[in-house]
């Protein structure tokens, strides 16, 4: 039933719609205003604590800041190499990205679009990696990389996190691809066009939304992930930015201004991606092939 | 046409090589040694059998746990969910602003679980909070004093909350990309035959978005029969075990009980309750998909 | 246009990777002893600003890269690194390699299992007493007794690290449990310091007339809960010994009458005005707040506490008097202990250059580090700190470790969590006594 064509943007026909959209989207802007306040609520807080002095934090956690207190975020980009981090972060992060999206996307092009037996098994197969909780790996990884001189590299830990990802990427990908009928590659495929191909110049294309949609979702993980580096990234030159948030946990006193300006710089960057993958999500178009 | 049959697979291997390089020894690793009594710190253990397994289901404290997982399943699939497609309907509309909305729903599900916890305990604080300070303020006083992750009976639905809110962005996003996907010219052919947007919602986005939804019900099942992070940053799984999930019982069991060996086998048998949910879940949502697309 | 988009991104990946990689190879590799070109310069240098008596001697030592792992520093990162520079300027020829570990959810006793059981390259790191025994059964910890240094700290404290006759750890921070009090407060309403628990309880009974909460204890970390008890557990552990050893092995119980009585005894006070029923809700931080802006009088707490009062500068006079443990008639006993101890791991390649680093830890000028930049106390003799003076004088008295610390770990863990729903009703004093004894059956 469902067919694929060319964009054709949505048009309302204008007059009669048009009073009764005014109505509908004062009540529609209200209620995610109301949303967005909820969301951003302890995005102020963070801010607002990481311009405050720590005595000031002390006495008086939430009220504004009497003096903005800029200091923080000079202190915390010295103290804990943010250019050095955030490029630790940035590499596993992307080079896991790369590594799932590209290895999960051809899997399950496999199980969707090249016909065979086992599709189905394999599908289900992938959601086992899924479940397991990522506490039970690492003792036995840490082992394996320790003696495969893993550890401390950047490569060991884009490894992880892609292994971690590709459950997430086949089952939101299989999951997508179906939709596109099959007709699409049947009918490449008569043109002579081999798989990878088809793969590549015809499906893919079509999965944009996906997936921006998971490497926003995907590199998150591997972006906050502070447990794995924890373990596997002992040196200071490698640790990752989240890592640098535990470096303000004092023994028994923490500086919580300073906890919160790391955080702060610690999610400045997926927000900036979000953003600027948002605006590459092409509206209503699941552009492709002709219909019929 | 051998080379047809095998292609298949050298699409897959990549995938299968790569997540077994990871989880195969893990795997096998942890199903041996939830078979002994390791503590996890020295290097000998004993081999004890089913003994750890058969503990697992005589443990009264386990069956309260397990308990509080259902809470979290229940009360976070239901509201994430009816929350994020509510959300992604509203956003799918071009109007002024819909990116900044889309950037600022999203926010939440950005920042990491240690910041969150952090936040609500300040905004949840008895003394200074925000929000028993506003309670008090809009003449809520008995709704003001609530302890909210301190009360063992509130505390879990503080935390399921928090949840939600926290990765309600996620789900609204996959809708998002689902709602997306759904062929426009579709809803104009059922305006000309005079459907409203109630009617609209119900049978072409809802249906269509068939892929989105079984990707979020399996995803958030999954992540709540799991949930960890949330509850052990916010109360610890306290107060008492009130707020306490089996994942939760897992590290206390192997780390600050030091037997490494049961710890595990409660993950193993957690592990196999979350597939044989999740499985079922996919078989009768893979169903639907294919019978509405 | 995707594929393009995907190589370059491949591309970009790989090409930084190598990048990085290749800077990584060029530092040496932390369990071997050999010399890297890096280390030998920094010697060389420093040597040159040496007393020029040993500069020939130890530029001819080859450079050694200690590990040291810790979670144990202060929250502007100053301690350890000033002693660490202390502990490489006197020895020239040896790098320490400073790893911290996080302890927020005490995740720092896992990682460090983790990284002993695969033999990690470490050097000296730091114990919890909690894990100290099961590391010594696995054979982890090298054996020191009878090292030189172990003379700089008194008896007590070399008998909390002592093993079956040996010892593996050097006493490392030494810890006190008081009662801190708003002593201008006090002083305004002509309220005197209790010597027994009778006349404690009738001060909460006076301080909680005035409106004002008598004692805060943060208990949404479940830490500090066993502060909360202090003042009644101490004194079970003091008036009962072997109670806590003879639960251990089986020949008492949770359940015995002598500790539900004590367990009662907790329960009534939390029942009562003495305490604030916020507190439940309040964390650690939150907790000194409250006490620093005067809703409340005392607080049970370590010498730790100082710190975070401290950063709240309060407005009037922080005194501290010992816990009432004792009822009218009983002897007194306090709670003293060494709270971590720093060990050297058994398959350590630099066994010496590890001992030099717990014989400069040890040394007065090491220790002062740690007492200056922590506002923490250390048992080595002839160190304080002076802003920790009216601590001091609680470590005189006859005192038993902390009551918790005895404990079995995961039955500590249950009491810990227990605390927090006695404090707020929710269980009592039988119900907890079955959880914890059910807890202590866990042991194996």
């Amino acid at each position: 039933m469902s067919s694929v064509t060319k964009a054709i943007p949505y048009q309302e026909p204008k007059e009669k719609q048009k009073s009764k959209k005014d109505a509908y989207s004062v009540v529609n802007y209200i209620i995610l205003s109301a949303f967005s306040l909820i969301a951003l609520v302890p995005f102020f807080i963070l801010v607002i604590v990481s311009l405050k002095t720590r005595s000031d934090f002390m006495k008086h956690p939430l009220s504004l800041p009497s003096t903005l207190n800029f200091q923080n975020y000079v202190t915390v980009f010295t103290r804990s190499s943010i250019v050095r981090s955030f490029l630790n972060s940035a590499v596993i992060t992307a080079g896991s990205l790369v590594l799932e999206l590209f290895v999960g996307t051809l899997a399950s092009y496999a199980i969707t679009k090249m016909n065979f037996k086992r599709a189905g098994f394999f599908a289900a197969l992938f959601l086992i990696p899924m479940i397991f909780p990522v506490q039970t790996i690492t003792i036995p990884v840490y082992v394996i990389y320790k003696n495969l001189g893993l550890l401390n590299s950047y490569i060991g830990m884009i490894i992880i996190y892609a292994a971690i990802g590709i459950p997430m990427v086949v089952f939101m990908m299989t999951s997508f691809m179906k939709t596109i009928p099959f007709q699409i590659s049947e009918s490449a495929k008569i043109d002579g066009a081999s798989h990878f191909v088809i793969y590549a110049r015809l499906i893919m294309p079509l999965m944009k939304p996906v997936i921006s949609t998971l490497t926003v979702i995907c590199g998150l993980t591997a972006w906050n992930d502070f447990y794995l580096p924890q373990i596997m990234l002992t040196k200071t030159t490698l640790k990752t930015l989240p890592l640098k948030i535990y470096d303000f946990f004092g023994q028994y006193t923490s500086d919580w201004t300073l906890i919160c300006t790391c955080i702060v710089y610690v999610i400045v960057p997926i927000i900036i991606l979000y953003c600027f993958l948002q605006r590459n999500i092409i509206d209503g178009v699941a552009a492709g092939a002709v219909k019929g | 046409m051998k080379h047809k049959k095998i292609e298949p697979y050298l699409f897959l291997i990549p995938a299968i090589l790569l997540v077994l390089f990871i989880y195969l020894v893990p795997f096998i690793f942890s199903i041996v040694i939830s078979l002994t009594n390791w503590n996890g710190i020295s290097r000998s253990f004993n081999f004890v059998g089913i003994k750890n397994y058969i503990e697992i289901f005589q443990t009264k404290e386990l069956q309260d746990v397990l308990k509080n997982n259902l809470i979290y399943f229940v009360e976070i699939v239901t509201v994430q969910n009816i929350l994020g497609i509510f959300l992604a309907v509203l956003l799918q509309e071009k109007f002024k602003g819909k990116n900044f909305f889309r950037a600022v729903l999203f926010l939440p599900t950005v920042i990491c679980t240690v910041a969150i916890g952090f936040i609500w305990n300040l905004m949840l604080d008895p003394v200074s909070g925000f929000v028993p300070g506003m309670l008090s303020t809009l003449g809520l006083e008995k709704l003001s004093k609530v302890l909210w992750l301190a009360d063992s009976k509130v505390a879990i639905h503080t935390i399921s909350l928090v949840n939600v809110w926290q990765w309600v962005g996620q789900s609204m996003v996959i809708y998002l990309a689902g709602i997306l996907s759904i062929d426009r010219s579709l809803y104009e052919a059922c305006s000309i035959d005079g459907a409203g947007k109630g009617a609209k919602f119900w049978k072409i986005t809802l249906p269509l978005m068939a892929p989105s939804l079984t990707i979020n019900i399996i995803v958030t099942t999954i992540g709540t029969l799991k949930i960890y992070d949330l509850p052990f940053i916010m109360t610890g799984g306290g107060p008492g075990h009130a707020t306490e999930s089996l994942a939760i019982n897992v590290y206390t069991s192997a780390f600050v009980y030091s037997r490494m060996g049961y710890g595990t086998a409660i993950s193993i048998a957690l592990f196999v309750f979350v597939l044989i949910v999740s499985l079922i879940q996919l078989i009768i949502m893979r169903r639907r998909e294919d019978a509405v697309l | 246009m995707k594929k393009k988009l995907f190589t370059a991104f491949l591309t970009c990946a790989i090409v930084i990777g190598l990048m990085a990689g290749c800077g990584n190879n060029t530092t040496a590799s932390d369990s071997t002893p050999t010399a890297t070109p890096a280390a030998a310069t920094d010697s060389g240098t420093d040597a040159a600003t040496a007393t020029p008596a040993s500069a020939t001697d130890d530029a001819d030592k080859t450079p050694v890269t200690i590990t040291y792992y810790t979670w144990v520093q202060s929250a502007d990162g100053e301690y350890p690194q000033n002693m660490i520079d202390g502990f490489e300027a006197k020895y020239p020829w040896i790098t320490v390699d400073f790893q911290m570990g996080s302890n927020t959810g005490g995740e720092y006793s896992e990682t460090q299992a983790i990284k002993l059981l695969a033999g990690d390259g470490i050097d000296v790191t730091t114990i919890k007493p909690s894990d100290y025994q099961q590391y010594i059964d696995a054979g982890y910890l090298q054996d020191i007794t009878g090292e030189s240094f172990l003379s700089a700290y008194n008896a007590a404290a070399i008998d909390s690290v002592t093993s079956a006759g040996k010892v593996y750890g050097i006493p490392f921070a030494e810890d006190v449990v008081g009662i801190v009090y708003n002593k201008t407060m006090f002083e305004a309403n002509g309220w005197s310091v209790p010597t027994n628990r009778e006349e404690y309880l009738a001060l909460c009974d006076a301080i909680a007339a005035t409106g004002v909460t008598p004692t805060v204890q943060g208990i949404k970390d479940t830490w500090t809960t066993g502060q909360e008890g202090m003042v009644f557990m101490q004194n079970l552990y003091g008036q009962n010994p072997d109670i806590f050893t003879n639960i251990n092995n089986g020949t008492a119980k949770y359940t015995d009458a002598v500790v539900v009585e004590t367990l009662q005894e907790m329960q009534d006070f939390f029942a009562s005005d003495a305490v604030s029923p916020e507190a439940a809700g309040l964390t650690y931080d939150q907790a000194a707040s409250y006490f620093v802006t005067e809703k409340a009088a005392m607080m049970s707490h370590g010498e730790w506490i100082m710190g975070p009062i401290n950063l709240g500068e309060p407005e009037f006079e922080v005194g501290v008097f010992s816990l009432p443990t004792n009822k009218a008639g009983q002897a007194h006993i306090g709670a003293v202990e060494v709270g971590q101890y720093q060990s050297i791991v058994a398959s350590s390649q630099h066994q010496e250059e590890s001992k030099l680093f717990l014989d400069y830890i040890s040394s007065a000028e090491g220790a002062q580090y740690f007492a200056d930049t922590m506002s923490n106390m250390t048992p080595v003799i002839g160190v304080s700190n002076a802003s920790l003076n009216m601590w001091a004088e609680l470590l005189s008295e006859d005192s038993l470790p902390f009551y918790y610390d005895q404990m079995y770990s995961g039955a500590q863990s249950e009491f810990l969590k227990q605390m927090q729903l006695l404090y707020s009703g929710d269980t009592t004093a039988d119900e907890m006594a079955a959880a914890l004894q059910a807890a202590q059956d866990m042991k194996e």
